[in-house]
């Protein structure tokens, strides 16, 4: 093993040659270190047997489980005090007895007449198709732990060897056909510098331990498994998504450097993040945070952030069996408002249905969600759960300014109505001798065409606009950003869109009411700088984001902006547009990357 | 052979944690045990079967038991599901 791991041999004793392989990032950073291949792929044996050694097949199969048994429980041992390990060793305990699958085997075996390796593999392969096929996400990953139990049934079966983390050197780079669950609590105590998987998605295990632990990771990296070998010098750029094995001396130095320069330039842009955000020409602007649940406050003041420009409150909804009771909510929206103090909380009332379902509040389920019965369609016909939400917000501001909106609003009389019952809760609040501020504004997510378009109507009465620019990209182009062939098309930089934009922006100004824009869009220079041009001056998005932001808009000319949109808007294509923006955000980027 | 329904109030729904707990309740006893949710039944000693039958908060099952001890079996998977699977 030692001998392996200095010369760089494959078990097969082919020497790992150099190659670049691409992949997906799912945790961001860069490392440089030696690799670790873990799990190569089994190759099953696959052959008949004769009738008369079904029985001999059969014990041969037991001896197998009990030996994984032994091994789950002293693994088990090992892990006693951390809590997640013992309990996923737990449940595989338990797949290991299932008598549904350990019953499938014994009983295809007999009747089949097929060797135990091949039936355990089809039988896992089958449970794995079942779970995958299931509608809650963390359910559907669970296929793992089968996945992890079969494979340990059929290393057993076949005597082969255990490639285990214990044997993970310092300074490793971990390459892996899947992390599997039994390997996660490894991890923490290792010394691993970065992992590269052949398989698995943004929820998949590997991809949540890795941003967890801030371990650079990359996932899809096809055939890394078979093209990198235990001991050669990898590289992980994890930035451009990049597997570089057997990298040359001057590859390895440059990284040393890349790695270094984005410490250095993420420290920075921290560091600045407190500084106001000033364009060159002198136009102030405002960033805040977008934000789901109470704790995110805690990183407001480090990234920069200028209040809570969106919570989201429908994840106090989620995970529950009722709705939150009115207390529940007022503590919840006091701890947000007193966190973002006089910078301010713009709370956006229940924004439920579409790709976000809530099984107790009984919305049915839709041939098409996002069209459907959901947000303020289903507040304004639920008047008791939307009552209750109206009372807790206007109760949490009397510990610091608050702003509602309104998401999906698509008319005048919508927003009415909403009006309406904040006006009589308001009123009840006051009877009943709560104290309130005297002015909560209340304005209107611009996130449907039909609002933009009647824009200059809706700010007649609106105090503010926010435009969700998500659901409003969705709705213009008519494509389902779940949808994955239509990703593509999904693009912020389209005509249509930057209209829609530029008309509620102007019926705002005109209105003299502010606006904001709160989708991710706003996150990226290139949809920044178009923002900007259309006469957006408040941005709201994830916190992490902020600071990067903010120094692009130091390095900015609001002039260039509308200049630069000016000429977008008339352009034919996407590209174009693209290229003429990038033109401009591509030196300013290159600029704060050093 | 007798039953009785139960409802999923734990914050996940059944998954491998509330699986394992009825698991292992079923296995100190003797009788046969299913759940089932409208027409799909899931053998209750199989931790899979259980997951397959995807069981999120709110959703009702009904617990059958058949055997000498399915009295007791019935009530202590009773008291599991009251218990939130002993999740908060």
């Amino acid at each position: 093993m030692t001998m392996q791991a200095r010369s760089g041999v494959r078990p097969d004793g082919v020497l790992g040659r150099a190659a670049t392989l691409t992949g997906q990032v799912v945790s961001e950073g860069i490392a440089v270190g030696t690799a670790f291949v873990l799990a190569e792929k089994l190759t099953v044996p696959r052959h008949d047997i004769p009738e008369s050694e079904v029985k001999a097949e059969l014990v041969r199969f037991d001896a197998a489980l009990a030996l994984s048994r032994d091994q789950l429980v002293t693994l088990k041992k090992q892990h006693i005090g951390a809590e997640q390990a013992v309990r996923i060793l737990e449940s595989q305990l338990l797949i290991l007895v299932d008598p549904l699958f350990m019953g499938e085997v014994i009983q295809r075996v007999d009747a089949d007449h097929r060797n135990a390796e091949s039936v355990v593999s089809d039988v896992v392969d089958e449970f794995t198709r079942s779970f995958e096929a299931m509608e809650d996400v963390y359910l559907r990953e669970r296929a793992a732990d089968v996945q992890d139990v079969g494979t340990r049934i059929l290393r057993n079966l076949m005597g082969a060897e255990f490639p285990t983390l214990d044997r993970v050197g310092p300074e490793t780079v971990l390459i892996c056909h899947q992390l599997s669950p039994s390997d996660v609590a490894y991890l923490s105590t290792q010394k691993v510098l970065g992992i590269a998987a052949e398989v698995g998605g943004l929820t998949s295990h590997a991809a949540i331990l890795a941003r967890g632990l801030g371990i650079p990771a990359l996932v899809g990296v096809t055939e890394a498994c078979a093209r990198a070998a235990t001991g050669q010098i990898v590289i992980l750029d994890a930035v451009e998504g990049r597997l570089i094995v057997a990298p040359t001396h001057e590859q390895q130095l440059e990284y040393q450097t890349v790695k270094k320069r984005l410490a250095m330039s993420k420290d920075k842009l921290v560091a600045a993040a407190s500084l106001e955000a000033r364009t060159r020409d002198g136009h102030e602007l405002a960033f805040r945070a977008n934000i789901s649940v109470p704790a995110e406050t805690s990183s407001l003041e480090s990234m920069g952030a200028a209040g809570v420009g969106l919570f989201r409150t429908e994840y106090l909804y989620m995970n529950q069996q009722r709705p939150p009771t009115e207390e529940e909510q007022y503590r919840a929206y006091r701890r947000v408002v007193e966190a973002a103090g006089p910078a301010g909380t713009i709370i956006r009332t229940l924004d439920i249905g579409g790709d976000k379902n809530v099984s107790y509040l009984g919305i049915p389920k839709e041939a098409n969600p996002f069209l459907g019965w959901r947000s303020i369609r289903f507040c304004l016909d639920t008047p008791d759960v939307f009552r209750t939400q109206l009372r807790a917000i206007l109760r949490s501001s009397a510990h610091g300014p608050v702003r509602v909106m309104y998401p999906m609003i698509t008319s005048i009389e919508e927003l009415r109505q909403a009006n309406q019952h904040m006006s009589e809760v308001r009123h009840e609040l006051i009877t009943e001798g709560y104290s309130i501020a005297p002015d909560v504004p209340v304005g209107v997510m611009v996130e449907v065409p039909a609002a933009a378009l009647i824009a200059d109507q809706l700010a007649a009465e609106s105090a503010f606009f926010s435009i969700g620019t998500n659901d409003l990209i969705q709705f213009t182009m008519a494509v389902d950003r779940t949808n994955e062939r239509l990703s593509s098309a999904f693009e912020m930089l389209s005509v249509p869109v930057l209209r829609l934009i530029r008309m509620v922006a102007e019926a705002a100004q005109a209105a003299r009411i502010p606006v904001s824009c709160c989708g991710e869009v706003g996150a990226t220079a290139e949809g920044f700088l178009l923002l900007l041009g259309l006469g957006i001056r408040e941005f709201s998005m994830n916190i992490f984001s902020i600071p990067q932001l903010k120094q692009i808009a130091r390095h900015v000319e609001v002039a260039a902006a509308q200049e630069i949109v000016h000429r977008a808007l008339s352009c034919a294509t996407t590209a174009e547009a693209r290229a003429l923006v990038q033109r401009y955000t591509g030196p300013i980027l290159a600029q704060i990357g050093e | 052979m007798i039953s009785a329904k139960a409802v999923v109030r734990n914050a996940l729904g059944i998954h491998m944690l509330s699986a394992g707990a009825i698991v292992e309740t079923c296995n100190r006893f003797k009788a046969k045990i299913w759940l089932q949710k409208g027409k799909r039944k899931s053998n209750a000693r199989s931790i899979l079967d259980i997951i397959l039958l995807e069981s999120p908060p709110g959703t009702q099952l009904t617990i059958e038991a058949d055997g000498e001890d399915e009295r007791e079996a019935l009530d202590a998977l009773l008291a599991l599901f009251d218990r939130n699977f002993g999740e908060k």
